[in-house]
């Protein structure tokens, strides 16, 4: 691999705490990283929503340096969908907190990202069958509670190990599930790979539920 | 979003056929990128976001990544 020698800003990345390529960040005047955005979806729209989320947790900051309590909580909360520090560090950081339905559910969509992201080392160290059997079972488990990854990575890996678990037992709606959810992964304009995968899903299912 | 925003982009190279520059350029034709005026200067970078009050937007790669 070559290398540019004494190019301004060349350790930047690494310098701002990311290690990826591509890494996107939104950042203040001063360079303080306010934001990382999921480079799974480098749509225009999803970085004006990750644009705006890092403008809320602004608006947050100042309401909870006056005390706000709520906006607290709401700080913590979307300070870690920004990716600015991890799901164990959020669960500290709620300790004792009590949550509005709202933020119950915006805490459990952020802990399926993060089981997901866990199930994904597992894999990365161990593909035998226990560690495909544990993958499954915690992927089932946040499927039967409706708590479903947001992260595209997460989404994917999560909706292909779901459309597996449909097939095998022949389950149509996990499959269907699944199948809508890698749908909506592969976006307007999918890959060859993905149209192919979708096919021959949407085939299993007529065969597991046809139409009547 | 890019009245808000200053943009900087830092791409590292990698030696293969194509020239860096013409990967760059590619690069800054995807859509999310196409309607920014961008820096490759972080000091240059926070210059344009103080001056502008505006925040920094951040783009990292590499010659052979997205």
């Amino acid at each position: 691999m070559s290398r540019i020698e004494d190019r301004e800003d060349d350790e930047l990345l690494y310098d701002l705490g990311g290690t990826e390529h591509p890494t996107f960040l939104f950042l203040d005047a001063a360079g303080e990283v306010l934001g990382r955005h999921d480079p799974g979806d480098t749509s225009v729209k999803a970085l004006e929503e990750t644009g705006a989320k890092v403008k809320r947790s602004l608006d947050l900051r100042k309401k909870a340096e006056a005390g706000d309590a709520g906006a607290r909580v709401d700080l913590a909360i979307v300070r870690c969908e920004l990716g600015l520090f991890e799901f164990s560090d959020l669960q500290g950081e709620l300790e004792g907190a009590a949550l509005t339905p709202e933020q119950e559910r915006a805490v459990g969509a952020l802990k399926a990202d993060a089981t997901v992201s866990d199930m994904w080392q597992v894999l990365k160290k161990n593909r035998d069958e226990a560690a495909k059997s544990l993958v499954a079972e915690e992927f089932l488990a946040l499927y039967a509670k409706g708590k479903h990854p947001a992260r595209r990575g997460n989404r994917r890996f999560y909706w292909n190990v779901l459309a597996g678990q449909g097939v095998a037992r022949k389950d149509p709606a996990i499959l269907g599930a699944a199948l809508e959810g890698l749908r909506a992964v592969a976006g307007a304009t999918p890959s060859e790979r993905e149209v192919q995968a979708l096919r021959e899903l949407e085939e299993k299912l007529k065969e597991l539920a046809p139409a009547k | 979003m890019r009245r808000m925003l200053s943009a900087l982009c830092v791409v590292a190279a990698a030696a293969s056929a194509q020239s860096f520059e013409e990967r760059l350029e590619e690069k800054l034709k995807k859509p999310f990128a196409s309607n920014a005026s961008w820096v490759k200067s972080f000091a240059e970078a926070k210059k344009q976001a103080t001056e502008g009050s505006k925040l920094i937007f951040a783009y990292f790669s590499r010659s052979y990544a997205p």
